[in-house]
């Protein structure tokens, strides 16, 4: 990395949780924010003119979804961090976020060292998961053994164990501890199954976006 | 039934018909002599109409030269007095050449038996001599002459007749022809006279036994059995033309002929009344009392008791008894005229003519040579049963079709009413599920964020709040709105999910609050009852006691627990456990004691019970216990 920050694109409509979250981005020494939008329209154009280390994208815009900003920014800019911000961390806002390329979540009143932090954990590789989202995960993708064939995507029996005991509302580093391995390893764990889901579900994404849209009133 | 026509006939209209058919039947029996006679008195070949005769029993032809009479042949001997029952007969037969083609005898009636004699060679007979006699009632006999037999100039032929009573005697005309011209006349009498006739008793015989077996399989159909019962009678007395030498005894096997004529009559009365629906209770028991004790008259006294023989009692009274059916017959037509009333009459008519025929030949009245018809008269009347059989058999299968088809439709309707009224409880179902979350959903946002915002405005009016404390207080309606959106989050039952997705929310203000957290936690089976009712309440209780620990416990470490616990009367349930090793409180901080309120009220929702025990100093313990439904 030449510089020692990372630079963050804010697309949110908004315009005082944008200011707020620009705060929170700007209070952090390793962060800044590079852009910031407040429609679908000028976001793709931020996305397109690069130059962030880390998106933030809302999912609800007067003109769109914020669901193609996501899968637009996976494809222009594929080693940009993706992440959604959302009020509750709901279940289905996030894994549709997480289907269109996203690897993390981004609660909206976190207070500014919260964001900060969980921008940065995500920049090194540790993406937030919760219970409800682990149990969903464990019910849609079903582990590798018995028939390899289907076109679901799969688990490994170690992301697997990982997801049963984040939906049994374990830390990662109690999950470190109990199957001995890192912390690292967890998230990286972590990570590897928001990518299994996203390439796998490039067709579901086109439903659950439309989806969004109709949902975008929340 | 049909009814012959729409409106009732005239009685003269009806007199009319029944003149007609009864001179239909008479029209028959016309027709079946005139044809029988044709087979009898055949045109061509010899016929021996002169013969004499001797009254002898002997076995082999007579040697006496003395004592032969003169008669012209037909002879019926019941024609002249003090005649026997054994009678030998001498013919002359004169040849110019011996004929070259083989030749044959041919005798169309006998009365019973008869051996024939050429020239002192036996041709043969027509069965036994002796106990029990061979009875040629309808069978004609004939006989090859062997080749050579007939010789030039005069041939002397000697027939023996045997007749069981002395008075049934006859014989009928004699004829000498080659094979080829007499042969086929003998055969198709013999089929006309006996072969038709066996086949009649069995058809008679086997509609009778299917008859017994339709009214035994089916009760209401006892009609049929009345008529099988006549018909059975009629089967047992034919069986005297088919039958040539009789088994059981002469003497029985007569009187058993006798009963079956005379039951005849009683029984098809019996079938009659019941067939038009009106018994005469009276004449029926009469006649049954009277056929049973000629019945049993005859099985029991001896043949000398009778002044005449008893078939030829019985059969004038058969004759009188079967007026009666016949004339019930046709007063119910004139009642009610139906072409199956009318029909069955006809067929009545022609029994009663030509029973009456049979009487006047047994008794003598009319030339015996054309023999008895009565067995002839039956098939119509069975053809007409057989015939109302099958229209009841096309309609029942008919009505069965449409009612199958009716069925079928009806069956497909209430199906579709079914499904209809299915889709309108599901809908209902729906509804009332829409309406109870609608209901669930507007209680707690007005317990939980109405309150929240009220006192959120209260806050902001007041002057001397901080934005903290609105910011504390905003968070506070965040949270809670957090809680409704996760507890209708579908955890499939699982309680350990639902914890942890509120140990997901409050982490992060633990940890800031320098509180550490020990997830102590185990694997549960799912709680199928959990609904996001439950889960609220469940989730705002747990929080309540967290958020109490971040707000006044000063705690450093804060334990949450979910195990399996029984109750108190070792019932089956989940005790969730928070505690913290915080300052703790005393029983009397009425704060806490709000706090305890609410909580026990929720628990109170959901059938569980909860509890706070703290003592200043040493920590707070809250516990939750949830009951398990039995499964």
């Amino acid at each position: 990395m030449a510089e020692d920050y990372y630079r963050v694109l804010l697309i949110e409509d908004e315009p005082s949780t944008l200011d707020r979250l620009c705060r929170a981005v700007e209070q952090h020494p390793q962060l800044a924010v590079s852009g910031r939008a407040e429609t679908v329209h000028d976001g793709e154009q931020a996305i397109r003119a690069g130059g962030f280390h880390v998106l933030l994208s809302d999912l609800g815009f007067p003109d769109g979804s914020g669901i193609d900003l996501i899968r637009l920014a996976r494809e222009q800019q594929p080693e940009a961090e993706i992440m959604v911000i959302t009020v509750f961390a709901d279940e289905r806002h996030v894994l549709a976020a997480i289907e269109a390329g996203a690897s993390g979540y981004l609660l909206k009143d976190g207070d500014s060292s919260y964001i900060g932090e969980s921008i940065l954990q995500l920049i090194h590789g540790g993406s937030p998961i919760s219970a409800a989202i682990a149990r969903h995960l464990l019910q849609r993708m079903r582990p590798a053994e018995p028939k390899p064939a289907e076109d679901a995507p799969h688990l490994t029996a170690r992301e697997q164990q990982v997801l049963e005991l984040v939906a049994k509302g374990f830390s990662y580093a109690e999950i470190a501890d109990t199957l001995e391995i890192s912390v690292n390893t967890v998230t990286s764990y972590i990570k590897q199954i928001y990518r299994k889901l996203s390439v796998n579900s490039r067709g579901e994404a086109v439903f659950e976006a439309s989806q969004m849209g109709l949902l975008r009133p929340l | 039934m049909d009814r012959v026509a729409d409106d009732n006939w005239s009685p003269w209209r009806i007199g009319l018909i029944s003149l007609l058919s009864l001179a239909l039947a008479c029209l028959m029996l016309w027709g079946m002599i005139r044809f029988d006679q044709g087979l009898t008195w055949l045109d061509g070949g010899l016929m021996l109409n002169q013969a004499e005769y001797l009254d002898s029993d002997s076995r082999t032809p007579p040697t006496a030269e003395t004592g032969w009479r003169y008669t012209e042949i037909p002879d019926e001997w019941n024609r002249r007095p003090h005649a026997g029952n054994s009678v030998w007969y001498r013919l002359r037969l004169t040849v110019g050449s011996p004929p070259r083609r083989l030749w044959g005898i041919y005798l169309p009636a006998v009365q019973q038996n008869a051996s024939v004699w050429l020239n002192g060679e036996l041709l043969g007979d027509g069965g036994s001599f002796e106990r029990p006699l061979a009875r040629n009632w309808n069978r004609p006999l004939y006989f090859s002459i062997p080749r050579g037999l007939i010789e030039a100039g005069e041939n002397l032929l000697l027939i023996r007749i045997k007749s069981t009573a002395a008075n049934d005697g006859l014989i009928a005309p004699v004829f000498l022809a080659p094979a080829d011209f007499l042969y086929p006349g003998y055969q198709l009498k013999f089929f006309f006279r006996y072969t038709l006739l066996q086949f009649v008793i069995i058809t008679l015989a086997v509609s009778a036994l299917l008859l017994y077996a339709l009214s035994w399989l089916r009760p209401s159909d006892r009609l049929y059995a009345w008529y099988a019962l006549p018909l059975t009678a009629f089967v047992v007395y034919s069986l005297k033309y088919v039958v040539i030498e009789p088994p059981l005894g002469e003497l029985l096997w007569d009187r058993l002929m006798a009963a079956a004529l005379l039951w005849f009559p009683v029984l098809a009365a019996s079938f009659i009344q019941r067939f038009i629906g009106s018994i005469n209770r009276r004449i029926e028991r009469a006649s049954w009392t009277i056929a049973g004790i000629v019945t049993l008259a005859l099985f029991a006294l001896p043949d000398g008791f009778f002044p005449l023989p008893p078939p030829r009692i019985v059969d004038s009274m058969a004759l009188l008894f079967g007026l009666y059916p016949v004339y019930r017959l046709l007063r119910y037509l004139i009642e009610q005229p139906r072409r199956d009333t009318f029909l069955l009459m006809t067929s009545g008519f022609l029994m009663i003519v030509f029973g009456l025929h049979d009487w006047l030949v047994t008794h003598g009245l009319i030339s015996r040579v054309s023999g008895q018809f009565l067995p002839y008269s039956t098939p119509p009347g069975l053809l007409l049963f057989v015939y109302i059989l099958m229209r009841r058999f096309v309609h029942a299968m008919n009505e069965s079709e449409h009612l199958n088809r009716n069925l079928r439709l009806e069956v497909a309707r209430k199906h579709r009413e079914l499904e209809q009224s299915f889709e309108q409880m599901r809908d209902l179902e729906r509804r009332n599920a829409i309406n109870e979350e609608r209901a669930r959903l507007m209680r707690d946002m007005h317990d939980g964020m109405g309150g929240h915002l009220v006192s959120l405005l209260a806050r902001v009016e007041d002057e001397r709040s901080t934005n903290a404390d609105i910011a504390r207080e905003l968070r506070a309606a965040l949270d809670d709105l957090r809680l409704m959106i996760d507890s209708m989050e579908d955890v499939g039952g699982d309680l350990l999910t639902l914890l942890a997705m509120l140990r997901n929310r409050l982490e992060p203000r633990l940890r800031s609050a320098g509180i550490r957290l020990h997830w102590q936690v185990d694997d549960l089976p799912p709680f199928p009852e959990l609904n996001p009712e439950k889960a609220l309440h469940i989730l705002r209780i747990v929080q309540e006691a967290i958020t109490n620990v971040l707000k006044h416990a000063r705690a450093t470490e804060l334990r949450i627990g979910l195990k399996e616990q029984q109750g108190d009367q070792g019932e089956n349930g989940i005790l969730i456990t928070c505690e913290d090793n915080g300052q703790g409180f005393s029983r009397e901080d009425k704060t806490a004691g709000r706090g305890l309120l609410n909580m026990l009220r929720r628990a109170g929702f959901i059938g569980g019970r909860t509890g706070i025990d703290s003592t200043p100093g040493q920590g707070t313990r809250v516990w939750l216990w949830l009951p398990r439904v039995a499964p």
